[in-house]
């Protein structure tokens, strides 16, 4: 192990330790590491950021001039302008413009993408579990088909109900006809799952994390020990 | 038009009652001609011992109406300042003037008048019985030294005229003498600008609303033991325990009446002079204490004092600033100046012994891991059967040939590179060993050196990582990059639809969802195949169900099951024995938050059960 193993795993250690002392409560060292992180990782993202955007996309161009990259690089240099004036209290409104079209542009892209990507393809599936090639299997009933199609809808439609009735029984305050209430009862146990299941996901990456961080700490040690 | 004893304010002379206060006028039985008797009004200085005393001494026993009649006008007569005539002999009654036997006379003859007449008379000699005489004259000598009082200050409050001779005689502004009129005490060089809230200057006071005789006995009982520590003459001076009376009377509703007010008080303040503001404005200070207790300083009856104006008009009006506009006016500058900025965050208390509690289950979890890693052997990887979504993935890669273009995509952050590069490594041994063309792209900046330490793990051989900038745009410029040629797309990187897979590495639900949704609908369902932290595994399942993705694989335990199906050796720094150790502790610290949760639940039921 060469001395610079050496050092970089001792300032891990001690990142490590750092984080580890939350567990204390909320203290200096732990924001310190927090601040070392988001320093260090902001650094490196602007430094990746002037040399792999800002420099080929923006001032590559520029440096051609008459061309049609040239051209074409002015909008965005006119736009970043427009966003600089933001810095003086007296030309903030200027920086709106791009703020907006940024804005406006990720909302449209969004929308357009999960009506396409996520909703249409959603609904279909949820449609297509009740086809007739899926429910006959062998020339007879495909009953597992038919239920896990049953449950599917029945999924669906309660949680809908849950976060419709849910939200207007809150703004109203009034109570809603027991059917309602039962099927948004349906839908909360379902959503109760899916909240479960993300936490075993959230937790055991966590775990994983802490395993491997744990893990190398181990065999940093037993190499150093070992000389 | 007559003025109301009570509030100051204008009548009719025929009304019998004030319509501002409600107070009974008494001006009723003044008469034009007494009215201009000028002896009368020139002594507004008056005993109240010596009237008493000769209310007592007027009720002789004979002709009863009429000394009643006489003593009640007396009485009220005095309330406008002709109180001297309660002194008049009863052998004098003969010499009055014709209009006053006419009236007497015609009070006897009719009922009407006598009921109006000697009511009074009757109720104020029934007042004067034995068991409320005392009583009585002691509330009747307070209320004239409150309306005294309400007169000297109201006096005090009224802005007086600027006078331009007093202005310079001594080099003293005009403003700075007025502060010194109204607080003389603050002259040792207290600076009243500064500290204007803390100094409740004059305290306005007024008679209770219900002033008449029959309100005072309802009130005798409230009043009686301030009534009974304080003598008249102790009430008409400037001494602390009469200023402590007045405070507790209401304070002015309105300063702007204050002007009015002060009017009939003028030739009191005059006779009074001087000598009589200098001990009352040095007992202010006193008083303040008392006055904040019983919620009086505030209601606009102190003065603030402001900087120095530019005319003497304007002076006057700016040291009068009522304390509530000053607040209200620092209110409003509070909130100007607390404009933009953001909310203070909310302080949540602290619930004791939390932070302990944490720092046990941590550490219990920490040394259970520690334990598990030195000291339990690691188990050998038992055969799985492997799941649907991560059998697809393999059917996908089983068909890759050599030359194939993959496009390697790495969306994680350190913190998940761990577990990501358990799952991800061997695939891409598996793929470099098809021959498989590889490409990698990152839309995180960390992906370039994560990417870096990927193919160390993978042990394959290190290739450039191209960077897509601008997010779910960038994704979509990708996607729509059908001739090859965009500029935003980086050198190397060619149109997706030429790639056999798209594999990402993903720890993150938003990045998955934005290849999916923008990247998705340009190419067909085969081409997109996810390695994930288990985190997204409840995300990931309905996309694969609905035919958007070719397969996945969620969690080391995937992973460790694909690579096994694909014939490769999952990496060593995966010891799944810490993995199920940390998850039994994990699920052992559920349950007993849960019991804990239903017996302090139970514990909470009971111990309102006995109260209801």
């Amino acid at each position: 192990m060469n001395p610079m193993d050496i050092v970089l795993g001792v300032i891990g250690i001690a990142l490590s330790v750092m984080i580890f002392s939350y567990l204390l409560g909320d203290n200096f060292f732990f924001r310190a590491a927090l601040y070392i992180l988001v320093g260090v990782s902001s650094g490196y993202a602007a430094a990746v950021l002037v040399t792999k955007v800002i420099l080929p996309r923006l001032v590559e161009p520029l440096s051609q001039n008459g061309t049609d990259a040239f051209w074409l690089g002015l909008v965005p240099l006119a736009l970043c302008v427009l966003l600089v004036l933001m810095l003086v209290p007296r030309t903030v409104k200027a920086g709106t413009l791009p703020l907006a079209f940024l804005a406006g542009t990720g909302a449209a892209v969004a929308i357009a993408g999960i009506s396409r990507g996520t909703l249409a393809p959603q609904l279909l599936s949820v449609v297509n579990r009740f086809s007739p090639e899926l429910l006959r299997a062998n020339a007879g009933v495909n009953w597992g088909g038919i239920v896990e199609a049953l449950f599917i809808l029945l999924g669906v439609i309660s949680v809908l109900f849950y976060f419709h009735h849910h939200l207007s029984r809150k703004s109203a305050g009034t109570q809603r006809p027991l059917l309602v209430e039962g099927i948004s009862s349906v839908g909360q146990i379902f959503l109760g799952i899916s909240l479960g299941m993300l936490f075993v996901g959230f937790f055991s990456a966590a775990l994983t994390a802490l395993i491997a961080r744990m893990l190398w700490l181990k065999e940093f040690i037993l190499a150093l020990l070992a000389g | 038009m007559i003025l109301c004893p009570h509030c100051g304010k204008e009548n009719l002379p025929q009304a019998t009652r004030c319509v501002h206060c409600g107070e009974d006028l008494e001006e009723l039985f003044r008469i034009e001609g007494m009215e201009d008797n000028s002896a009368l009004q020139e002594e507004p200085d008056i005993s109240v011992a010596d009237l008493l005393e000769s209310f007592r001494n007027d009720s002789s026993p004979k002709d009863e109406e009429t000394r009643s009649a006489d003593s009640t006008g007396q009485a009220y007569v005095s309330d406008s300042g002709a109180e001297s005539n309660a002194e008049m002999p009863a052998e004098e009654e003969e010499q009055a003037p014709e209009w006053l036997a006419r009236i007497r006379k015609r009070a006897q003859q009719e009922e009407d008048a006598a009921g109006e007449l000697t009511r009074k008379g009757n109720s104020l000699d029934a007042a004067r019985s034995e068991d409320h005489r005392g009583r009585v004259d002691e509330e009747f000598a307070n209320w004239i030294g409150r309306i005294r009082e309400n007169a000297r200050r109201e006096n005090l409050l009224m802005p007086k005229p600027a006078i331009n001779s007093a202005a310079s005689e001594e080099g003293v502004p005009e403003w700075l003498r007025k502060v010194r009129e109204l607080q003389p005490e603050a002259e040792d060089g207290e600076q009243f600008a500064e500290e204007p809230a803390e100094e409740p200057a004059v305290e306005e006071v007024e008679p209770e609303e219900e002033q008449g005789e029959a309100a005072a006995q309802d009130q005798a009982q409230e009043t009686e033991s301030v009534v009974e520590q304080t003598s008249p003459e102790e009430i008409l001076g400037d001494t602390e325990p009469a200023a402590e009376a007045v405070s507790e009377l209401e304070p002015e509703p309105e300063a702007e009446s204050a002007g009015e007010k002060a009017q009939p008080a003028d030739e009191e303040d005059s006779d009074s002079g001087d000598a009589e503001e200098l001990p009352e404005s040095a007992a202010a200070p006193q008083f303040a204490p008392v006055l904040e207790e019983l919620g009086l300083a505030a209601d606009g009856a102190a003065l603030e004092l402001d900087e120095k104006p530019a005319s003497s008009e304007e002076l006057s009006a700016d040291l009068l600033l009522l304390r509530r506009q000053k607040e209200n006016a620092q209110i409003l500058m509070n909130l100007i100046g607390e404009e933009g900025r953001g909310i203070p965050p909310a302080k949540t208390q602290r619930v004791s012994g939390r932070g302990l509690y944490r720092l046990i289950l941590g550490a219990f979890l920490l040394l259970v891991l520690a334990a598990v890693l030195v000291f339990v052997p690691e188990a050998k990887p038992k055969q799985i059967e492997n799941p649907a979504p991560a059998v697809a993935l393999k059917d996908v890669l089983d068909r890759l040939a050599s030359g194939d273009k993959v496009l390697v995509v790495l969306e994680y952050q350190a913190a998940t590179s761990p577990e990501l590069e358990q799952i991800a490594a061997p695939v891409l041994r598996e793929l470099e060993t098809r021959g498989a063309e590889l490409q990698f792209l990152t839309t995180h900046p960390n992906g370039l050196w994560l990417a870096d330490a990927l193919m160390r793990a993978a042990e394959i051989p290190t290739r450039e990582t191209a960077f897509l900038a601008g997010g779910r745009l960038g994704v979509l410029a990708a996607a729509l990059n059908s001739e090859g040629n965009s500029a935003v797309i980086p050198a190397g990187i060619e149109e997706l639809q030429k790639y056999e897979l798209i594999l990402l590495l993903e720890d993150s639900q938003t990045d998955i969802q934005n290849w999916i949704e923008q990247a998705g609908p340009w190419l067909s369902a085969s081409k997109l195949g996810v390695l994930a932290s288990s985190q997204n595994e409840a995300l990931l399942l309905p996309y694969y169900d609905a035919g958007q993705l070719a397969g996945f694989a969620a969690g080391t335990l995937q992973g460790r099951v694909l690579a096994q199906a694909l014939d490769q050796a999952p990496l060593t720094s995966a010891p799944s024995r810490a993995f199920q150790a940390g998850l039994l502790v994990m699920i052992a610290v559920i349950l007993l938050g849960i019991l804990s949760k239903a017996e302090a639940d139970s514990s909470a039921r009971h111990s309102k059960e006995p109260e209801a």
